[in-house]
């Protein structure tokens, strides 16, 4: 089974995640120490401040309420005295406002002792607007004083602040915040570790994935594909590891293949029975084999980098560069040599005739060109022998025609004069076997015709030209009419077909073809011949064919072998040379001849002229 | 007379006794009763018509009626006898019909470039020669000679 996969996008919100989560527990936990703190201020403020803020209050009411009693004695006036009443209430009203700064029992205190006091200085005042004096009066003011003495206190001890406790209250706050200040920082602290510790983690991954990578494709690069990358993990750089793996494989494959296809080049290079030479485009060797070490006489190392036109005769060396040139302009297989008469150089100096095919070769540095160079030395001299050899059948052949022929007509000639003029002194027996010396002499005769036809055929050199096959046609069969006169044959020639070719020869061709038609169709009482042209592969395709005796295609490999005859001389005459010689004419113009025929039901000749200009004209 | 009827010779160039002896057979069979000369080479042909070597004194001037030439001849060869004749401004216009024993067009396209009047296939049976004289104009000096009782053709 496949291990869980784990994204590296995964692995970073992970730890975006964990970082967010502990930064906000950071913030809650801040926010609640706050609280408390401020809650701890909130307590000092409400506590402590309406306490201090009451006593000057209170005082101030109560001096002014004693001043009223003081100025209703210095006034005399007992009137006066009613409005002290409402100084007092004055007094509760503050009091009653500034009661939940005091001790329930302090404000009680405090009105019983107002009460009594009010009471005491009102008395007190009464009595001396009414200008009492006496003992007992100073004991009443005295005791009013004291009254007023004990509201003093009892004003000054209810708004008295505890110092101690407003200081452990402040003490506390601070605490409070102090130990806000180190949650947070413990906190922080925390997140930042996890933060790290995470982050470390995956970055510690990353950058051994990383390294792995950056090693393996190293390796790689330098052509060593044995060692696989090996990535911890499922994550995408594990992905990418395995995808350069896979790539590697291939690449090794390909690389084998590369090796094996190249060392293949060198051995086919090195065992090709030619010269190879290599060659880039600035003309210098890149490469040899060893048949050039042999063929030139240099070693491998004289020649790499050399200019190639070291093994060039000196003629063709000027030239060359152009040639070059113009060659990888338009890179192709191109054999040179048959015509242009090359020759090649060898480190001794010596001059040999060569051939040479070039082929393009596309590589990494650019189209180079691979040269088969073959000395020819050898065919060169059998094509000179040949030539000669056939300059001696030429004269053979001559000579058959004149010498043999000679006898030849001797023999017809006396054997028919003996004919004519001793008839009366043979017996029909005799002058027989004198017609069959003719007919023998005749028949020889024109066998060597054919002969030389057919070797002239072969030798004859084709100028070709447009003819006109379906004119031409009409003439042979104009003359093969007036030669039979007694014979009706039908004959039809599609118009305007035409071929480049030789005249003579391709009249020699139809005069055999239709010849042949001709003779072939001789029982019919109904002979039709028929020249026609088709095209197979847009390429014209002639044909020549007939309703005659045709002929068993079982023997159609006969057909063109010279003196191959497939019928006897006494149903048909002829040579057995004529479609030798008419195959001779059709392959010297490049074209293939065949037949298409059946025994009693006709035969068709087909032929290409080996170029596809020909064909039926508009 | 036709001015080149000088003594209505017939000059025949053969050096085959048997392709000579069937052509004059031929000729005399047609009753043609020119004087027919025989010349076994190619020199000898040249010293009949130009009066040199065995027919030193014989009279240049007198022409044969036509030439039969054959092209394989040893020594001097037909070709080579049919140059010097149209060479030479006397003989120049002188019919001369080549003998051949094939159709070798080489032979054929040859003499005709150098200027022969006709060619006859050997044997050269009267037929041949009659087509060959006919075509030369030489058919009623001929036959007016040899065989005046005869109705033309």
């Amino acid at each position: 089974m496949r291990p869980m996969h784990i994204s590296l996008r995964a692995k970073v919100m992970t730890v975006v995640a964990v970082t967010a989560v502990a930064f906000a527990s950071l913030v809650g936990a801040s926010e609640l120490v706050a609280r408390r703190v401020q809650h701890q201020l909130y307590a000092i403020r409400e506590h402590y401040v309406p306490r201090v803020e009451l006593e000057p209050a209170l005082r101030g009411q109560l001096e002014r309420l004693e001043r009223a009693f003081q100025d209703a004695v210095a006034s005399h006036d007992v009137d006066a005295l009613d409005a002290v009443g409402d100084l007092r209430q004055a007094f509760l009203a503050q009091l009653a406002a500034g009661q939940g700064a005091l001790d329930p029992n302090a404000a009680d205190a405090l009105r019983l002792a107002l009460a009594t006091y009010c009471a005491e200085a009102d008395d007190v005042s009464r009595r001396l607007i009414a200008n009492e004096t006496g003992e007992a009066l100073g004991e009443r003011i005295a005791a009013m004083q004291a009254d007023q003495f004990r509201l003093t206190a009892l004003i000054q001890t209810s708004t008295s602040v505890d110092r101690q406790a407003l200081a452990s209250a402040f003490t506390q706050a601070a605490a409070a915040e102090s130990e806000a200040g180190s949650y947070r920082l413990g906190i922080s602290i925390a997140c930042l570790a996890v933060a790290f510790a995470l982050a470390a983690w995956i970055g510690r991954g990353i950058i051994r994935s990383f390294a792995a990578l950056a090693e393996g494709l190293d390796r790689f690069g330098a052509g060593d594909f044995r060692r696989h990358i090996h990535v911890k993990g499922h994550d995408e750089l594990a992905d990418l590891a395995e995808q350069a793996n896979a790539m590697a494989s291939r690449l090794e494959v390909v690389s084998k293949e590369q090796q094996q296809s190249e060392a293949k080049f060198r051995s086919l290079m090195e065992s090709a029975p030619d010269a190879m030479v290599i060659m880039g485009q600035d003309g210098r060797i890149a490469l040899v084999n060893a048949q050039t070490e042999r063929l030139f006489g240099y070693s491998r190392d004289e020649l790499a980098g050399a200019p190639v036109e070291i093994l060039m005769a000196e003629k063709h060396r000027a030239a060359h560069g152009e040639g070059r040139a113009s060659y990888f302009r338009e890179p192709r297989i191109r054999s040179m040599g048959a015509a242009l008469d090359l020759y090649g150089r060898r480190k001794d100096g010596t001059e040999f005739p060569v051939e040479i095919t070039l082929s393009p070769i596309d590589t990494e540095e650019g189209t180079l060109v691979s040269g088969a160079i073959r000395d020819v030395t050898e065919r060169k001299r059998i094509e000179s022998a040949l030539r000669f050899s056939n300059k001696e059948l030429e004269a053979f052949s001559y000579s058959v025609a004149h010498d043999l022929r000679a006898p030849l007509r001797g023999i017809h000639g006396f054997s028919h004069a003996l004919l004519e003029d001793s008839a009366d002194k043979l017996d029909d027996e005799g002058k027989e076997f004198l017609r069959r010396i003719c007919a023998g002499a005749e028949r020889m005769a024109e066998l060597i015709d054919a002969l030389l036809t057919l070797s002239r055929v072969s030798r004859m050199k084709i100028q070709r030209q447009s003819v006109d096959l379906s004119a031409l046609a009409h003439i042979v069969v104009g003359q093969l009419r007036a030669s039979t006169p007694d014979r009706t044959v039908e004959f039809v020639a599609e118009p305007g077909i035409r071929a480049n070719g030789d005249a003579p020869l391709l009249r020699a061709m139809l005069e055999n073809l239709l010849g042949n038609a001709w003779k072939f169709t001789g029982a019919r009482p109904e002979a039709r011949i028929t020249f026609g042209c088709k095209y197979e592969e847009s390429a014209p395709v002639y044909y020549v064919a007939d309703n005659g005796a045709g002929f068993d295609m079982a023997f159609a490999n006969k057909l063109f072998a010279p003196f191959q005859r497939l019928h006897t001389v006494q149903e048909f005459a002829g040579t057995g040379i004529g479609l030798a010689t008419v195959q001779r004419i059709v392959r010297r113009h490049g074209g293939e001849i065949w037949a298409e025929a059946a025994l009693g039901k006709g035969a068709t000749f087909l032929f290409t002229l080996g170029n596809a200009e020909g064909g039926v004209s508009a | 007379m036709n001015a080149l009827a000088g003594g209505g010779a017939i000059l025949l160039v053969e050096d085959n006794p048997d392709d000579e002896l069937l052509t004059l057979r031929s000729l005399k069979k047609h009753n043609i009763m020119n004087e027919i000369v025989i010349a076994r080479d190619g020199a000898e042909a040249l010293d009949y018509l130009f009066g040199t070597g065995a027919y030193a004194g014989r009279p240049p001037e007198r022409l044969p009626q036509v030439v039969l030439l054959d092209l394989n001849l040893p020594r001097i060869g037909g070709l080579d006898v049919l140059r010097r004749i149209r060479e030479t401004p006397r003989t120049k216009f002188l019919p001369v019909v080549v003998l051949t024993s094939s159709n070798e067009d080489e032979d054929v396209i040859e003499s005709y470039s150098l200027g022969a009047n006709s060619y006859v296939r050997k044997p050269v049976n009267f037929e041949a020669f009659g087509v060959a004289v006919k075509t030369l104009g030489l058919f009623w000096l001929l036959m007016n000679e040899t065989s005046p009782e005869r109705t033309t053709p």
